[in-house]
Parts: structure tokens; C-alpha cells; sequence
């Protein structure tokens, strides 16, 4: 019965949604709003906001992508811990030529100072 | 189909009222071993017989009726979804969470979670990884205040980062059981001895992990007050600022029982064979708590990271010991090394 | 199909074209991403539809999460609001809409000849067990170089990365 459980993960999902929603929004009705410029300005400390997101480092950027790229090989290697057993020693070989490609790349981003934060 | 839909829909909406339950058991608790580390009392004066332990219900009644401030720079739409982005997706992840082992009745098996899906452990990485778009639109829907963003940004690519090296961790195990069902899991360490004995590698890097996406303490990076205010929900105020920690400590609950159900033998005691069923469930709810306590209690003890080192434990040191460490995984399972 | 399949279909798929008109209507390059994780969020729904529930995580992790994300880094390098001010289509759109009319003409085409009767998926791979596990077996045997050649795109992937903002880190 999968298909009976997805169904309930949707339902789920947007009952989680639409009370959540429900209940800040609720709040929001029963706050009281005496509002005033000032209160309504960012918080500051002295330092001024910036104009949206321009002062990201590159370093996140690169990051993400290295992210990526490994999430996509972490998945990969799922299927095959699945069926183990079946695959054998091919299998072991298979995933060994897989992670030496991986290495290749986490080694080149290491030594080109892809990883290093200062 | 339609009956089992139905049966569905009601463990959905008692488990929904458990984790409530939860997470407000959780704002007392986190507050009184806070409390008690550093030798301070905690909350005391809502009902003093309880030692405080109607504390939090008071200040959810508070927060319900604290002004609600949207700043006028920020992004409307999205400063509302951020929160209900953030407390969303770790009940979701929740959805597919045991809690205990399956009651038989007659010939059928009866789960103690909302689905029981044969992808379950792919699904709890899923739903907790859609949590950070809760964190990053905090950031950036904040109208650029600097503290706001940079704790997004620096949240999310912890989050992001580790999440690799969890999932990495967590495919030992598998490779163990081959299923991805959690249930599985445990059933397979019923008969062997716990994977935390055959994997304690995988293990340490799980436990690392598992505070490294839950942003506690050694990890705080993202709510560093002394350097960020309060993190990304700097501009967040009364219910919508609750929101976060309420799906943070759903989290914490969510890891700590992965990491009880991959490592730690799930619902199975040592001196437990599957009969009283209520053995089993005092087993597996002793060893979360230990977990969820095990949160708190670093919280209260370590001190924090730099960014740096956080990032260089991840991908400098973890990275590679965990991808070794399936090599090694496969390569012993092979050649008969661990007892399986 | 049956009408109760119909009726979660027409709502999954709705979420996939609302998210991806949202996605390009967007003004604002963040909400274009959220859309887009909305869209996945339905493509997801419609291969948990056909069964196939690996691929359905498979879509929620490394689309909607990891890709998304990546994509929303990408914009906070750049000013916001001067994407907001450009015009919303690049000169292309023309052939780019041709391009994707001869696409869908093609599929329809496609769909017509094949008759793939949806009644019948995932049918016997459910008899079969899991079919992550079957998904698995495929992949490790009959498409094994295709598999190889995945993680050696992945490397070029990274090592262009490395290249075009090496001169960044330094």
C-alpha cells in the first residue's frame, strides 16, 4: 500500500502548511499594532543595512556547487547499498571506480584552494 | 484504501499533538538543564509545585498576543513563509519517524508512525533538507539586514554541507540491512549485534553531524549572539519567531531517533526479544531522550567553533573518512570480515 | 487510471505549471526560486504517482534541495534589484518558445506512437518488491558505463567550478 502512504505525505504536508500559516496568522490578528516608524525600521547596531544580498562571498557559491555534486554522487551510491548482496564483488568494484572519480575531484578542489576559508 | 487513508489521518493528527506536546516539554526542559548546568534554578514560578513545568504554556499564550512586527523594508510574502517554511518540513520529516515498534495484531503489523514508506530514511533526508528554505528566506527576506543575511547564508551552508556527509554516514548501515526502510533496519539489528559495534566510525560522524545540522552548540554559528544578534530571525517577532526553534527542536527529535534506529539497535534492549511489546517502546524512547538530552547537555557545555573549522571539519576530514569508510564497509562485507 | 488517481494527478501536476508560470513571472529572482522549488515539489508528487518512489525522493533531495539552493546562492552574488529592473525576457524568447512548441509537439508525437498504457506501471516492479531495488540492479548492470560516465561529468562539473572562480579565491 506505497501508494495509500504518499498520499497521506501530501495530505500531510499540507495540513502542516495551513496551520502553521493558521497560527502565525492567528497571532498576527491578536497582536496589538502600535506601530511607528522607528519600530517598524530594521534593526541597525550601528551598521547600515545593505542593499539586498550583494555581499555574499564566493566561498558560499562554491559551496553550494561542491554540495551539489556530491549530494548527486551520495545518492548514486543508495541504489547500490540496496542491492549489496546481489552485486557482489563487481559491485564493490564498480562503486571503487565511482569514489576514485570522486576523490579525484574533492583532491583537485583541495590543492587548487577550493576548500580553504581564511 | 479510503480505511487506510483514514487510520492515517488520525496518527497524523496525534502525532501532530505529540510533537506539540513536545516541543513544549522541550522549551521547559531545554530551560531547566540549562538552568541546572550552569547552577541557576530555571523557571520556577509558574506553578511551583511542578517546578515550572506549565513555564512554557504560559509563554506560548504570551507570544500569541506579542505585537507583530514586519519591517517596512522587508519582503511581505516571504518574511511570512519563512516561518511556516521552518516549522513545516521537520514535521514532515517527522511523518515518517517511528514512534516504537510495530504493534502485531493478528497476522498484520500495526506502524507507530503517520507512513511507513520503503524509502523512509531517503524521505527524512529529503524533508529535513527542504527545512533550510525556511532559514534562507528568513535572510533574505529580512530587507538586508546584515545579521539576518549572513547567518542565512552561513546556516545554509552548513546545513547543506553536512547533510552530505550524513547521508554518506547513514549509507553504512544500509549497506548492512540493504533496505532503506526503517523498520528494516531495526529488525536486521534484532539479530545481529547493534551497527554501532560493527560502524563506530560512521557512528562518531553521524553524532557530529547530527549537531551540525540542528545548528547546537559546538555548531551555533548561525545564531553566534556575540557577533549576530540572534542569527536570521533578528527581525522576526512574537509567534513567527517561535516558529524556528519549535521546528529546530523537532529536529533534534527527528536525528535523535535515526540515530537510535541506524546505530543503536532501534526498539531492540539487551535483554529484549521481541515480546512485551512495551518493553520494546521504553527502550526506544530511553535511548532518543538520551539523545535530545545529549543536545541540551552539550549546549550548556562546549564552546563554539569558528567558521572556518567548521567548515574544515566537514570537508577536509569528515568527507574523506566517511567515503573510506564505505569502501571499507563493502570491501569487509565481502570478505566476511564483521560477522554478518 | 482510476478517477481518484485522475483527480491527485490533475492536483500535482497543477502545483508542477503553476510553480514553473510563477518561476519565469516571478519579478523577484527569490520568489522565481521558491517557485521553483514549488514545481519540484509537484514533479515530485507526479513520479510518486507512477510508483516510482525512489526517483520521487531522488527529485525532493537533489532538485528541490540541493539544486535550488545553489541556484539562490547564485543570485545573492549578484544585486537583486538589478535583475528586478531588466526586462523579464532575454532577446531569444522567440526561438527559445519555438524550440520548446517543436518539444512538446515531439512528445505528443512520442506519446501517441508508444501507447504506454498507465494503467500498468509500476505493476511489476511492485510484484518484484522494492523498486529502488530494481532501479539499483538495472543500474549496476545494464547501464553501467552510462553510471561511470555520470560521476566523470560530475568531476568536469567541479573542476570548472574550481576554474572559473579560482581567480576569486586568490
Amino acid at each position: 500500500m506505497q501508494n495509500a502512504e504518499w498520499l497521506l505525505l501530501g495530505i500531510g504536508w499540507l495540513f502542516f502548511l495551513v496551520v502553521f500559516f493558521i497560527l502565525i496568522a492567528l497571532a498576527y490578528y491578536l497582536a496589538p499594532k502600535e506601530y511607528s516608524k522607528e519600530k517598524l525600521d530594521l534593526y541597525e547596531c550601528g551598521v547600515p543595512f545593505v542593499d539586498e544580498a550583494k555581499e555574499l562571498n564566493i566561498k558560499f557559491f562554491i559551496i553550494a556547487v561542491l554540495f551539489t555534486l556530491f549530494d548527486v554522487e551520495a545518492i548514486f551510491m543508495y541504489p547500490w547499498a540496496v542491492n549489496f548482496k546481489e552485486l557482489g564483488v563487481l559491485g564493490v568494484i564498480e562503486l571503487s571506480i565511482f569514489i576514485v572519480f570522486v576523490f579525484i575531484g574533492w583532491i583537485y578542489a583541495w590543492a587548487k584552494g577550493a576548500l580553504e576559508w581564511e | 484504501m479510503l480505511i487506510y487513508v483514514l487510520t492515517g489521518a488520525i496518527k497524523l493528527l496525534v502525532v501532530f499533538v505529540l510533537l506539540l506536546l513536545y516541543a513544549l516539554f522541550m522549551l521547559w526542559f531545554e530551560r531547566k538543564a540549562l538552568g541546572f548546568i550552569q547552577i541557576r534554578i530555571g523557571p520556577k514560578l509558574v506553578s511551583s509545585g511542578l517546578e515550572g513545568l506549565l513555564q512554557p504554556i504560559a509563554d506560548m499564550l504570551k507570544t500569541l498576543w506579542k505585537e507583530d512586527i514586519v519591517p517596512h523594508r522587508a519582503d511581505k510574502l516571504v518574511f511570512w513563509l519563512a516561518p511556516v517554511i521552518g516549522a513545516m518540513f521537520p514535521f514532515a520529516a517527522a511523518m515518517a519517524m517511528p514512534f516504537g515498534p510495530p504493534l502485531k495484531i493478528g497476522g498484520s503489523y500495526f506502524y507507530l508512525s503517520v507512513v511507513h514508506v520503503n524509502v523512509g530514511i531517503l524521505y527524512i533526508l529529503a524533508a529535513l533538507g527542504l527545512t533550510s528554505y525556511g532559514v534562507l528566506s528568513a535572510g533574505i527576506a529580512s530587507g538586508g539586514n546584515k545579521y539576518s543575511l549572513i547567518s542565512a547564508q552561513r546556516e545554509v551552508a552548513q546545513m547543506v554541507s553536512y547533510e552530505v556527509v550524513m547521508a554518506l554516514a547513514l549509507l553504512n548501515p544500509i549497506l548492512m540491512a540493504q533496505s532503506l526502510d526503517l523498520y528494516d533496519i531495526v529488525a536486521m539489528q534484532a539479530h545481529h549485534l547493534w551497527f554501532v559495534f560493527y560502524q563506530p566510525v560512521a557512528f562518531v560522524v553521524f553524532l557530529i553531524c547530527m549537531f551540525a545540522t540542528a545548528a547546537i552548540v559546538p555548531f551555533d554559528l548561525p545564531e553566534a549572539e556575540q557577533e549576530l544578534v540572534a542569527g536570521f530571525n533578528t527581525e522576526y517577532s512574537a509567534m513567527k519567531m517561535g516558529m524556528f526553534p519549535f521546528g529546530q527542536f523537532v529536529t533534534i527529535l527527528v536525528m535523535s531517533s535515526l540515530m537510535v534506529i541506524f546505530f543503536l539497535g532501534g526498539w531492540t534492549g539487551p535483554i529484549w526479544n521481541g515480546h512485551p511489546w512495551i518493553l520494546g517502546f521504553i527502550w526506544y524512547w530511553i535511548k532518543v531522550f538520551f539523545f535530545v538530552f545529549l543536545f541540551i547537555w552539550s549546549w550548556g557545555t562546549f564552546p563554539r567553533y569558528r567558521y572556518d573549522q567548521l567548515m574544515n571539519i566537514c570537508w577536509k576530514i569528515l568527507l574523506p573518512i566517511s567515503v573510506l569508510n564505505i569502501l571499507w564497509t563493502g570491501f569487509a562485507l565481502i570478505i566476511h570480515i564483521p560477522m554478518i | 487510471m482510476t478517477s481518484m488517481e485522475a483527480i491527485i494527478f490533475a492536483i500535482v501536476s497543477l502545483i508542477a505549471v503553476v510553480g514553473a508560470l510563477g518561476l519565469v513571472f516571478a519579478k523577484n529572482p527569490y520568489h522565481s526560486a521558491l517557485w521553483m522549488v514549488f514545481s519540484f515539489v509537484g514533479l515530485a508528487g507526479l513520479l510518486a504517482l507512477l510508483e516510482a518512489y525512489f526517483l520521487t525522493v531522488l527529485q525532493l533531495i537533489v532538485y528541490a534541495g540541493a539544486i535550488v539552493v545553489m541556484i539562490a546562492f547564485v543570485m545573492m552574488t549578484i544585486d537583486f534589484r538589478k535583475v528586478g529592473g531588466l526586462s523579464k525576457f532575454v532577446p531569444q524568447w522567440l526561438w527559445g518558445l519555438i524550440i520548446s512548441f517543436g518539444i512538446l509537439i515531439d512528445l505528443f508525437i512520442l506519446a501517441s506512437k508508444m501507447k504506454i498504457d498507465v494503467s500498468q506501471s509500476g505493476k511489476n516492479l511492485a510484484i518484484a518488491g522494492s523498486n529502488t531495488k530494481a532501479l539499483g540492479m538495472e543500474l549496476f548492470t545494464h547501464y553501467l558505463f552510462p553510471f561511470e560516465l555520470v560521476a566523470i561529468i560530475l568531476l568536469v562539473a567541479l573542476i570548472g567550478v574550481v576554474v572559473l572562480t579560482k581567480r576569486e579565491i586568490k
